[in-house]
This record gives structure tokens, C-alpha cells and sequence, in this order.
């Protein structure tokens, strides 16, 4: 690849205490690729995937953003470079309308500096509708609704506003398989579009139809990196287990 | 979704279930007594209501920010003897008697709001521990004895007993501050990361709101309003004794819990702490004038208290800002 990818990580430590949940990764993605973090359950993806989205710092290596070294103080900052998280949890307040969800943090506001909820219900509604036409009633708290459509507006909100890297933390654990397979439609299409995407899954045989690298972290390393078309599901769980490659594991 | 739940919610939406019940206490309190209605009877009520109302309204912001704030009886008695101790009997020493005890109130609701949002101290016990802190401090300064002044300037009298149109001023204030919280709560970003960080604390961290700020506000927000209370009971009777006025929290509480607002945070309404703090004077009047003792208001307010967080846990109030 000639050009730079869009994140690149370099050494990147965590320590949490004496824990060291992160050692020393390396990881970057670049704009329309869609790579694929797997491992198993303390692997360190959710640290890492933290550290991406501006949460905390890591304690030791470099972000790079378009081969400019950088940091993220908080999560405002990693926006700011286009990064957005859909967490496994979703992030999202339960007592709050879609809307209100939707522009958590970045409300839009009146002339006079008031909330302009009528903007944000309008827009909201427009991006959630796009999204999933089932989302009628968008302006009850998102305690009230399907996991589908709570999922629905933390998607929407993450692509709405000018993203370049979406980090989707297993995106599809709580989904049925319709709305598993509207989220891969939704992958593809965002790659088409020139937007990096970090799938944080551990649903192996998922990512090797979605992903153009996978990525395997074992015990806060990367254990290696392949590509699907290249590999075979036996080899990346193969990884994921032992935490190495085969003998004849092929090049990346 | 059913027709009457749909209603239902509608009706939620422009009245809350406190206002009626304040409508419903009202006329059975104008059956009870022909006295109630009386305009002098009126005026008692507001004005009771008004200084436990200024309370709970900053106690109020807090909830819906998810925490408590437990200090704010001590905060009240602090401003009362600060009010009284600087003794307001000329012009420099009136201003001088207000704003030293509202700095102070949101000074000490900083300290709240860093150590509850900061350090993330349980703020139930951080902000009883700042109670027993401020009763302490001010019972060893003024050597726990009756402050009172004798030379009070009419002006600072005149800010809790002047009327206008026969009602109290401190009446207009309080109509004015939930008018101000109302609109902060409801169309204002700050509200609306307040009850963000009520309903999901972290949620909101990640979505990119400033959380110990925020909520260090509303603490400050809860303080200052604790404190002008203070300054209107010093205004109101001239003499207090630190070891009997500290007790304003529990009553405000129970004002906030009736008005609705969610224990767990991100639900709530000023306006509905408002209507609840009137339900609550219009009940202690009657009993009043029925001539029930201050034991049985006490208790009639422990029942409505338990009562109220009864039903709104039975019910889950949707209060969506």
C-alpha cells in the first residue's frame, strides 16, 4: 500500500496495575479496509478498542492518525479525527429519546444557544429511518425499544457525523440473523465508501466473509495477521487457541 | 402500544401526576377548613413552602444528575449564622451578608461535586460526612450559642418579609428559579448532559460530555440555593439557633422523591419539585389548622415519603426530558 494507512498503532502497552493487559501491539487500518480484531474473551481487544476511542491512553506507544503522530485526551479527541465506537454496550443513556442519544455530546443548538430539539428530532429521525425503516416511534426513551433498534441508533449516530474509522465491538452478539446480515450490507457499504472499519469480533466464521485482515490477539499480543481469502477458519482459530501460527502458515 | 397508554402519556407529557395531586390536596384542604382559603393562610403556605423549596430544587439538579446531596440542611444552617454573624446593619455589610454565604455554599458544593464526581465518593455518605463536617465548624465557632442581630437593617429584613401585592418577595423568587431550572433543565446543553449522566454516567463519558464538570455544577448549583435559603431564614426571623435549623434536607428530600424524581437519576422535573413542596405545605397547614402537633406532621411526612417512592417504583415513571 503507497499510502499511509488512516490509524496506525505502534507499541502499544497497557497496564492496569500489575495487570499488563496490552504488550507492545502494532495495528493499523487503512481508509475502505476492513480489519478484524479476533480473540478470545481478556485477549485485550476491549482494552485496545478503549484506548482507539480516546477512554484512557495507553502507557506506553504511538497513535498515529494520517502518519501524524497524536493523542487522545478523551473521547472528544478521537471524534475529532473521525474516529467513532459502537460499543458492545451500546454507550447509550436508557432514560434519553433516540434523538437526545443521537446527539449526545454534540447537540445542535438555536441562534439563541438553546437546545434546537426540532433540528435534532428532524435529523435523528431521517438517519434512523435510512438506517432501519422499522424505527416508527423515535422519540420514546431507548429503554423502550428492541435491541435491534437500540442498536439501530448507536449505529446511526456513529456513522452520521463525518466518520473515517468505525470501531464496531461485536457488533452482532445480540443480533438475530437478519439484522446480523443488515449489519454486513452496512459494512460493505461504508468500505465502499472509503471508511476504515475495526471489527472487534469472536464469531470467526463472520469476519472471514467481512474482513480483508484478520487480525488475532492472544494475552495483550498479536499473535499474527491474515488474510481470509488466503486462510482457512481452522487456521485463524488455530491462533486464537495456541496463540501462534501454524508451521506452514502462509504469508499475510 | 394501546390507545390509553398512548393517552396516558400525552396527558404525562403537560401534567405530571404531582399536579394533580396538589389540585385534589387543595380542594380538600378548602372543604376541611374555611380557613385555608383565606388570603392570610395563602401567603403562610407559600412562605412555608418557599425556604424548603429553594432547598430542594438545587437537591433537585443533583438527582437527576444521579447523585444526592445530603449537605445541604448544614449548608443552610451555615448561611443562616454566616447571614447573622456578619450583621447586616448597614448598606456594605447587607452585600456583604449575602454573597459571603453564597460563595460559601458554592465553594462547599464544589468540594460535593470534586469529591463525588472527582474522587467518585458515594455522594449519600461523601455528602453526610460534609453535614456533620459544616455542623461541627459552625457550632465550634459560635460556641454553640443563639445568633441573633439586634440592629438588622430594614433592607436585609425586607428580603424575606417585604411584600409586593401582599405576597413575599422571597415567593417571586422562588416562582422566577423554577421558571430559570425549568428552561436549564429542559433546552439548555447542560441540562441535557445532566440527565445524560443520570441515566448512563458512562455512556456519556464516551460520548464525549464532561462529567466531573457537569456534575460539579450541579453540586455548586445545589450549594448556592441551600445557602440563599439560609440567608432568607436569617432575613425572615433575626435570631437562629445552629443546633435547631440544620434539618432541611429530609424535608427537601421528600419534596424531590414526591415530585418524581428518579432515586437512581436522569428523571425528573423542578417544576414538579415545586408542585410537590406546595402538597406538602398545603398538608402541614391543614394540619395546622386542625391543630395536629409538629409529631404527627413528622410522621404524616415519614408515610408520605415512603409512600411516594412506593409508587413511582410500582409505576416507572417514563419522564423522558
Amino acid at each position: 500500500m503507497a499510502d499511509v494507512p488512516f490509524i496506525q498503532l505502534t507499541g502499544i502497552t497497557k497496564h492496569f496495575g500489575g495487570v499488563h493487559a496490552l504488550k507492545g501491539v502494532d495495528l493499523s487500518v487503512a481508509a475502505g479496509e476492513v480489519v478484524a480484531l479476533v480473540g478470545h474473551n481478556g485477549a485485550g481487544k476491549s482494552v485496545l478498542v478503549q484506548i482507539l476511542s480516546g477512554v484512557f491512553p495507553p502507557t506506553a506507544g504511538e497513535i498515529r492518525v494520517n502518519g501524524q503522530m497524536t493523542t487522545f485526551g478523551s473521547p472528544v479527541d478521537a471524534r475529532h479525527h473521525g474516529i467513532e465506537t459502537i460499543y458492545q454496550t451500546l454507550a447509550l443513556a436508557d432514560n434519553l429519546d433516540a434523538p437526545a442519544n443521537f446527539f449526545l455530546g454534540r447537540e445542535l443548538k438555536t441562534t439563541l444557544g438553546f437546545l434546537d430539539k426540532k433540528r435534532m428530532a428532524r435529523e435523528a429521525a431521517k438517519a434512523l429511518i435510512e438506517l432501519n425503516p422499522n424505527l416508527v416511534d423515535v422519540e420514546r426513551p431507548v429503554r423502550q425499544m428492541s435491541g435491534g433498534q437500540r442498536q439501530a441508533v448507536a449505529i446511526a449516530r456513529a456513522i452520521h457525523f463525518d466518520v473515517r474509522l468505525l470501531i464496531m465491538d461485536e457488533p452482532t452478539a445480540a443480533l438475530g440473523p437478519h439484522e446480523t446480515a443488515q449489519v454486513a450490507e452496512l459494512i460493505k457499504r461504508l468500505r465502499a465508501q472509503g471508511i476504515g472499519i475495526l471489527l472487534i469480533s469472536h464469531d470467526v466464521r463472520d469476519v472471514m466473509q467481512l474482513a480483508d485482515r484478520i487480525v488475532v490477539l492472544k494475552g495483550g499480543q498479536i499473535v499474527g495477521s491474515v488474510v481470509p481469502s488466503e486462510s482457512s477458519e481452522d487456521e485463524v482459530v488455530d491462533m486464537i487457541i495456541r496463540g501462534r501460527r501454524l508451521p506452514a502458515g502462509r504469508a499475510e | 402500544m394501546s390507545t390509553s397508554v398512548k393517552r396516558r402519556r400525552l396527558l404525562g407529557r403537560f401534567i405530571s401526576p404531582i399536579w394533580m395531586v396538589l389540585i385534589a390536596v387543595v380542594i380538600i384542604a378548602a372543604f376541611i377548613s374555611d380557613r385555608f382559603l383565606s388570603p392570610y393562610n395563602m401567603v403562610t403556605v407559600l412562605q412555608q413552602g418557599v425556604v424548603t423549596g429553594i432547598v430542594a430544587l438545587g437537591m433537585t439538579v443533583v438527582l437527576i444528575g444521579g447523585q444526592f446531596d445530603l449537605s445541604t440542611g448544614a449548608i443552610v444552617m451555615m448561611a443562616a449564622v454566616m447571614a447573622l454573624v456578619i450583621g447586616p446593619s448597614d448598606p456594605a455589610s447587607i452585600a456583604l451578608a449575602i454573597i459571603l454565604p453564597l460563595m460559601s455554599g458554592a465553594f462547599i458544593g464544589a468540594v460535593n461535586g470534586l469529591v463525588v464526581y472527582k474522587a467518585r465518593a458515594n455522594s449519600i455518605v461523601a455528602t453526610i460526612g460534609m453535614q456533620f463536617f459544616l455542623f461541627g465548624a459552625v457550632l465550634a465557632g459560635v460556641s454553640g450559642q443563639h445568633v441573633r442581630t439586634d440592629n438588622m437593617a430594614a433592607g436585609f429584613s425586607g428580603l424575606a418579609n417585604a411584600k409586593l401585592f401582599g405576597i413575599p418577595l422571597p415567593v417571586y423568587l422562588f416562582v422566577v428559579l423554577v421558571v430559570v431550572l425549568s428552561v436549564v433543565m429542559d433546552r439548555t446543553v447542560f441540562g441535557r448532559h445532566v440527565y445524560g449522566i443520570g441515566g448512563d454516567e458512562e455512556a456519556s463519558r464516551r460520548a464525549g460530555i464532561r462529567v466531573v464538570w457537569t456534575g460539579t455544577l450541579t453540586f455548586v448549583l445545589s450549594g448556592m440555593l441551600a445557602a440563599l435559603s439560609g440567608i432568607f431564614i436569617a432575613s425572615l426571623v433575626g435570631n437562629v439557633d445552629p443546633s435547631a435549623i440544620g434539618g432541611y434536607a429530609f424535608p427537601a428530600l421528600t419534596a424531590v422523591v414526591l415530585g418524581g424524581t428518579s432515586l437512581s437519576g436522569g428523571m425528573g422535573r423542578p417544576s414538579d419539585t415545586a408542585a410537590a413542596i406546595l402538597v406538602i405545605a398545603v398538608i402541614n397547614n391543614v394540619m395546622t389548622i386542625l391543630n395536629y402537633q409538629y409529631p404527627i406532621q413528622l410522621l404524616v411526612q415519614g408515610v408520605v415519603l415512603a409512600g411516594a417512592v412506593a409508587f413511582y417504583s410500582l409505576r416507572r415513571v417514563e419522564l423522558a426530558p
